[in-house]
């Protein structure tokens, strides 16, 4: 198979089991996704994970002090790898990735554009 | 047997739509509609009679709770039972009262989640043995309630009481949350409501009335 044609790999950490599940029937769905998990994150073996091959790590993150920790580990131990967090709280996907971008002014002012604009007073 | 036509109610749209998708892939129940907060679940309700609501606490504008006893007075004959990540004995006995059969985390399994819905089907409390045994004190506690000094009910929970007695020994919200293993916004919660419910401004004079009531 060649490189653009394999599905990606998306390692699936989740705390609360049903939320991983549920996510996991969306994503198992895909022809172009090959699902890792939903896997109940571990501190003391997230380094472990690289071994699976991801190409994205996608983590339900509830916003309490034990899964941003587990957020921070993983942006530590894998800075090279784009990774998405679902919130529980609001009804949206973070992005952070270190994907390389072209650097022409239109690329620059799509990004901005891209990006919501925060509310004031 | 037809299959049980069920109504999601949840503000999250993905998980929304990837829990339907795991209910519907029963072959005894069929998603007959979604809604986003509890005034549109209350609205499909009473369009679509499903058999079941599935309803989350915290929505926009009018909460899980709130929609669960509005439509339980409306619509008496459709099972309601909460799904939500909160853990909360408060939320659990307000669900209870408000007409909920059951009260299910989103910690739990797919698995035990369907095995319980189903059991709600047939007048089972859908509910885990934790709750279940959390309920019967409660029970236990309301036959003893804690009178206030001018001889009115404080009415207070056995979670408030917990946090009140905590309180009287000078423990900060953060030595509480940890010890009660439960968020510091959740104590400032119970807080309030102590407060409230006892018809004192400060934390002194609540553990005042804890002293004196024997709750340290």
């Amino acid at each position: 198979m060649m490189a653009d044609q394999r599905k990606r790999r998306v390692i699936l950490l989740a705390t609360q089991l049903l939320l991983g599940e549920a996510l996991a029937n969306i994503l198992n769905k895909q022809d172009d996704v090959e699902l890792i998990g939903p896997l109940v994150p571990d501190p003391q073996n997230l380094a472990g994970l690289s071994e699976q091959n991801p190409d994205i790590f996608l983590f339900i993150n509830e916003g309490n002090d034990a899964d941003q920790a587990v957020a921070t580990q993983i942006l530590s131990l894998f800075p090279d790898y784009p990774f998405l967090q679902v919130s529980t709280e609001q009804s949206i996907v973070r992005v952070y990735t270190s994907e390389s971008h072209r650097t022409s002014s239109v690329d620059l002012i799509e990004t901005i554009r891209a990006l919501p604009m925060k509310k004031f007073g | 047997m037809p299959p049980i036509r069920i109504l999601l109610a949840d503000d999250h749209t993905l998980f929304r739509e990837g829990l339907a998708g795991i209910l519907d892939s029963q072959p005894d129940m069929d998603v007959v509609g979604e809604a986003g907060d509890g005034v549109e679940a209350l609205v499909k309700a009473k369009e679509l009679a499903p058999d079941l609501i599935l309803m989350d606490i915290i929505m926009p504008g009018c909460d899980g709770l709130e929609a669960t006893k509005q439509i339980r007075q409306e619509l008496p004959d459709i099972t309601i039972v909460i799904l939500t990540v909160r853990d909360d004995e408060d939320k659990l006995f307000q669900a209870i009262k408000n007409g909920a059969q059951g009260y299910l985390l989103k910690n739990m399994s797919s698995k035990v989640i369907l095995k319980l819905l189903r059991g709600a089907m047939q007048g089972e409390a859908a509910i885990t043995p934790e709750m279940a045994g959390r309920m019967l004190e409660e029970f236990r506690r309301l036959s003893h309630e804690v009178p206030l000094e001018n001889g009115e009910d404080a009415d207070l929970t056995r979670r408030e009481i917990e946090v009140l007695g905590r309180v009287a020994t000078g423990a900060t919200d953060k030595e509480i949350a940890d010890e009660l293993t439960i968020s510091i916004h959740t104590v400032k919660s119970h807080m309030r409501n102590i407060l409230a419910k006892l018809h004192v401004g400060t934390r002194r004079e609540a553990s005042r009335i804890a002293r004196h009531k024997g709750l340290v």
